[in-house]
């Protein structure tokens, strides 16, 4: 998935989230749960995704037979309440839904790192885009600098002072850290304006570029997505398995490029 | 061509009293690389702003500045952005983004250009530098050397007719600095970028430029070739010459004033050269012992230590040279507790101060007196040291200013000042002369060989040789955590062949020092 163009990638993730979260279908929970589980483990491990599935699974499902007694097959009485299977199987397949659509949201995280959503978001907000990357860089500087500045000043604290003298000490650190910040950022204010920063019309640069198996990857997954839409509606067998290849692309795809640069 | 015509420029800030620039006429021809010189304070920083209207500093200005025979007002905003191009001395602080590929779109984007003149673009200036390796790495990983390189690169991605540089090598490594002038000479010779560029060390710049502009207080009293202002300078300033030229005065040759190391290595050719001899100082006990010293940060780690031993005296200064990544920050942190090292054992008679490579992350109160009195409880002194320690360093004038309004040589002093108050028996100092012009390196000298006539022992780690070599006793190269031992520093700069001072290898290692430099003719 990481070579293929970010606006195929969010697009496709998008629209798998989406459908996962607005059906019921034991089919379409079992192939988002699959899909995802899946790419997940091709892309540095699902374990932590099947045990959240797990749990949700049981969770809602004990619940939920603990709070609705509705259906006819009663498996035992508890406090003279019915536990029944269908309160059961309604309870797991909400869980199972909420868990296939959190498994899509950790793919669209591993997929769509800041660089990607930055491109992706830099040309509708441009402005917002190029804040995001300069407080990343701004946030890592003031790291180091914080841990600089405590190492100097440290010489004026010894080991016997006390925990109010231990928090001026830090307060001090902290207001130095500032202090140095603020002059830095009149600097690079100084420099973003002498390269032109707010003139009008500001572009965006990225280094992504969309070919033609990009385009050609986005209408088949729109395609599907466009049957997977309308079988959920009509509940066709057919129209529901293209949900399943749908799914299954995300994993097809990384499987390709895994298999492309074996060793 | 004209490409900057400067027609009696005055400015004065807008709180001052006093024009820090007064009546300075001069025009660039296109393609010409000018060297603008003069003391800290004499008015280089505000004239290369005033030159660059987006960056102009505040206060009322008079006099005419015209690009290309364009008055500077009348250009569009968008014209001013581009044609001008601006790199600083602080190569942290003019990166935007976190990337070196955005950096390098930073300008195009503001300029609003389209996404392939952009690719184009971006692929050349990272060809024509060299930066194909780095170009997708984070900014933050880079070295000084390679931040300032992105700097100039993404400042000329823009094709600026002229380049205004604030002395941009300041704060850079002997190694950063040749790459950087040899590239900055480059575009002027092949690509025909007009250059006014602002230097206190002028050793290398020298050589390159074609015309030199001297501010003193504001004034611009010297416009001509280099030859001819190494020439005229008055003889109590030709410190900031190089040093073939201050060969060349010191100990008046004639005929035409050298001013790089091959032309001094010609005018030096077939005399005798001696060199006054200096006793060797006697030190007193051992102050700082470091045996077996190894660290590295994991387990895989680089080795930035690998069995340092050393030993510093009572009135020894002592100067460890190496260049980047050598470990000599490592060694300075191991040394004064910061780090614990892996293996081996540091033993101290009596405190040890640390000053770190940025000053004035030691100071936090919005006065230097008050830094010192808060420091002085803590360390339990009188404050009546305060006055002591003050009037012993010189900065008795400087103790009611805030610390971030002191310039860098200012900073430097201070921060020294406030260490002795703790009374310390060794002085460790990273890199002291970062960003110092040769008047504040001169006090400097001055101040560590005062301190170490009273016992203190000073260990200083630098890539400033000329440094090392004017104030030092004791010199050692530092590399891949390897230490050498440490020898006279006469002895050490006279043997070394390639990192050494340009006296030295002007003389063969005869003299170290233009001053020490007495010639006989066969």
């Amino acid at each position: 998935m990481r070579e293929l163009h970010p606006a195929c990638a969010f697009v496709l993730l998008c629209m798998l989230i989406l459908l996962s979260a607005f059906s019921l279908s034991p089919a379409v929970i079992a192939f988002s749960l699959c899909g995802s589980v899946a790419f997940c483990a091709l892309t540095g491990g699902a374990w932590g995704q099947v045990k959240l599935s797990a749990m949700l699974i049981l969770l809602f499902a004990v619940t939920n037979s603990l709070f609705s007694h509705a259906g006819e097959t009663v498996l035992f009485y508890l406090n003279y309440n019915a536990v029944t299977v269908e309160s059961i199987v309604y309870g797991a397949k909400i869980g199972g839904m909420m868990a296939g659509t959190l498994c899509w949201f950790a793919a669209f995280a591993r997929v769509l790192d800041t660089e990607r959503l930055l491109y992706l978001f830099g040309r509708v907000l441009p402005k917002t885009a190029l804040l995001l990357c300069a407080g990343e860089r701004m946030t890592l500087q003031i790291k180091r600098r914080h841990a600089s500045i405590a190492e100097s000043q440290k010489q004026a604290l010894s080991q016997e002072d006390s925990a109010i003298e231990k928090m001026r000490f830090h307060a001090r650190v902290l207001s130095v850290t500032m202090s140095v910040t603020l002059e830095q950022a009149v600097q690079s204010g100084r420099s973003m304006k002498a390269r032109g920063y707010g003139l009008k019309g500001r572009t965006s640069y990225g280094l992504f570029r969309f070919g033609r198996s990009d385009a050609l990857f986005l209408a088949v997954s729109v395609l599907l997505a466009g049957f997977a839409a309308a079988g959920m509606l009509t509940e066709d067998k057919f129209l529901l398995a293209c949900f399943g290849v749908l799914c299954a692309l995300p994993a097809i795809r990384e499987g390709r490029e895994l298999w492309r640069w074996r060793s | 061509m004209e490409i900057l015509k400067v027609d009696r420029l005055s400015f004065a800030y807008a709180e001052a009293d006093k024009e820090a620039l007064c009546d300075v006429s001069f025009a660039l021809e296109s393609g010409s690389f000018t060297v603008l010189t003069g003391d800290s304070g004499s008015g280089k920083s505000t004239l290369l702003r005033l030159l660059k209207r987006e960056i102009a500093p505040r206060g009322t200005a008079s006099g005419d500045i015209a690009v290309c025979g364009v008055a500077q007002n009348m250009l569009s905003d968008r014209e001013s952005a581009s044609r001008i191009g601006f790199v600083s001395q602080y190569p942290d602080e003019q990166i935007v983004t976190d990337r070196v590929w955005h950096e390098l779109a930073f300008g195009l984007e503001s300029l609003g250009k389209d996404d392939a003149f952009m690719r184009r673009r971006v692929a050349e200036i990272a060809s024509f530098f060299g930066i194909g390796d780095w170009f997708r790495m984070q900014t933050d990983a880079l070295s000084g050397g390679q931040k300032q390189l992105l700097c100039l690169a993404s400042v000329l991605a823009a094709e600026p007719d002229i380049l205004l540089l604030d002395e941009p090598t300041s704060r850079l490594d002997p190694v950063s600095e040749a790459e950087f002038l040899s590239l900055l000479e480059r575009l002027n010779r092949e690509l025909g970028i007009t250059v006014l560029l602002s230097a206190h060390d002028t050793e290398r710049v020298f050589g390159m430029a074609d015309r030199v502009l001297h501010l003193q207080d504001g004034r611009l009293i010297f416009d001509g070739t280099p030859r001819a202002f190494a020439t005229a300078v008055a003889i109590e300033k030709v410190g900031c010459l190089p040093s073939a030229s201050q060969i060349y005065r010191k100990a008046s040759f004639s005929g035409a004033c050298p001013l790089t190391v091959s032309e001094g290595r010609r005018m030096l050719d077939g005399k005798t050269l001696t060199c006054p001899e200096t006793p060797p100082k006697p030190f007193g006990d051992t102050v700082l012992k470091a045996k077996d010293l190894c660290f590295r940060f994991t387990r895989e780690g680089k080795v930035l230590a690998d069995h340092i031993t050393f030993e510093l005296h009572a009135g020894e200064h002592l100067c460890l040279l190496g260049g980047n990544g050598s470990g000599k920050t490592t060694l300075l942190r191991l040394l004064c507790g910061a780090l614990k090292p892996v293996s081996g054992k540091v033993r101290a008679v009596g405190e040890i101060a640390y000053l770190p490579q940025e000053p004035q992350t030691l100071f936090g109160e919005p006065s230097v007196r008050e830094d010192f009195l808060l420091y002085c409880k803590k360390v339990n002194k009188t404050p009546e040291l305060i006055g002591r320690v003050a009037e012993r360093i010189g900065i008795a004038h400087l103790l009611d200013r805030h610390p971030y309004d002191l310039s860098g040589g200012e900073l430097q002093l201070c921060a020294v000042a406030k260490l002795l108050l703790q009374d310390p028996r060794v002085l460790l100092l990273d890199e002291p002369t970062k960003g110092l012009d040769a008047a504040a390196r001169g006090r400097l000298t001055n101040v560590l060989q005062e301190l170490t006539a009273s016992g203190v022992a000073v260990l200083t780690v630098t890539h400033d040789v000329r440094f090392a070599a004017s104030s030092a006793y004791t010199c050692a190269l530092l590399f891949d955590g390897n230490l050498h031992t440490p020898e006279p520093t006469r002895d050490f700069f006279a043997q070394n062949r390639f990192y050494t001072t340009p006296t030295s290898r002007m003389t063969d290692g005869i003299c170290i020092l233009p001053e020490d430099v007495i010639y006989h003719i066969n």
